[in-house]
């Protein structure tokens, strides 16, 4: 996405802008002994307890999260 | 408007002080909208449609040469005197695959991606318009070839099938995880090779399993039709799933 930035803002309204992405951490959910922890991959299993499979909490999502325009 | 002397001329400079100018302030507008959201929209108007015509849409999903247009081709063959099928075909370039899946009289269009790498939303609802008029009970989509970015586009399909071949390793679902995340049926294919390959399916299955705790999971061979039986009934029994009243013609 960064990569691309540049050269889809470049010509446009938007030269020159920012981009700012923020990566929350990723969290997975046991629903085994309730607890949430962080994770590296998906196919995790719990580090308490060793439950699979862990529900992902965050870091899945990919939003927008708002325009600053100066 | 000049921030210093209040006076409204717009010049740099007068005689008496440089003017200066205030900059606005950031304006900060809220989005929060998912980056695939207006995919999604698309895929929500493709699914309503689909349920209100009772049209099972299978997305069929997999690296390239997986065998999955002679999977589908096969499929159609047993399935087509009992079912109104149609297809939609991606790829990056060619229409190879839709003349493939034509020879057996299913109407198919070719989506050609250029350089995307998956199909989107729009497109197959674009497709779709010049497919509803033969009132299919099935839709076949096959994706690009393509085990990552399919998997992060919903099409508006009732299911994601993902199709490995034993020629590709045992450990492709944990090596492209999304995918076998993403779907609810994987297709084992080409299992009439096995005995010349080291592919250790229990460790695939386990693997898959990993990745996704609820995918159904079927050992098929299109060439030889061993487990092609097992497939074809999942998919009536979807079908059955969605218009629980219709009638087999």
């Amino acid at each position: 996405m960064r990569f691309c930035f540049e050269s889809v803002v470049a010509g446009s309204i938007a030269e020159g802008a920012r981009l700012e992405i923020e990566q929350p951490e990723a969290l997975g959910w046991c629903s085994a002994c309730q607890q949430l922890m962080h994770i590296e991959q998906r196919f995790e299993v719990c580090a308490h307890c060793g439950h699979f499979p862990l529900e992902i909490r965050q870091g899945e999502q990919m939003r927008i999260k708002y325009l600053e325009v100066l | 408007m000049c921030g210093v002397c209040g006076c409204g001329d717009d010049s740099q400079t007068t005689r008496k002080h440089v003017h200066v100018f205030a900059q606005p302030a950031p304006r900060v507008i809220q989005l929060e909208l998912d980056i695939l959201s207006k995919n999604n929209l698309f895929a929500a108007e493709n699914r309503r449609q689909f349920q209100e015509q009772a049209v099972l849409a299978l997305n069929l999903v997999s690296s390239p040469g997986s065998g999955k247009t002679t999977l589908l081709v096969e499929t159609i063959h047993s399935l087509q005197t009992d079912y109104a099928i149609a297809v939609i075909e991606g790829d990056q370039q060619t229409s190879f695959d839709a003349e493939r899946i034509r020879a057996t009289g299913v109407p198919a269009i070719q989506i050609n991606t250029g350089k995307g790498c998956h199909l989107e939303a729009d497109r197959i609802g674009q497709a779709w318009q010049n497919l509803q008029s033969c009132s299919p009970d099935m839709l076949f989509i096959e994706n690009v070839g393509n085990l990552v970015c399919p998997s992060g586009f919903d099409l508006g399909e009732a299911h994601k099938v993902v199709i490995l071949s034993v020629t590709e390793g045992e450990d492709k679902p944990l090596k492209y995880p999304d995918m076998f995340h993403a779907a609810d049926l994987m297709l084992l294919n080409k299992i009439d090779l096995l005995p010349y390959l080291d592919f250790d399916v229990e460790r695939c299955l386990a693997y898959a399993r990993q990745v996704n705790p609820a995918l159904q999971i079927l050992l098929v061979s299109a060439k030889t039709a061993e487990g092609m039986p097992a497939w074809l009934d999942w998919i009536k029994q979807q079908r059955l799933e969605l218009k629980p009243s219709v009638e087999v013609r």
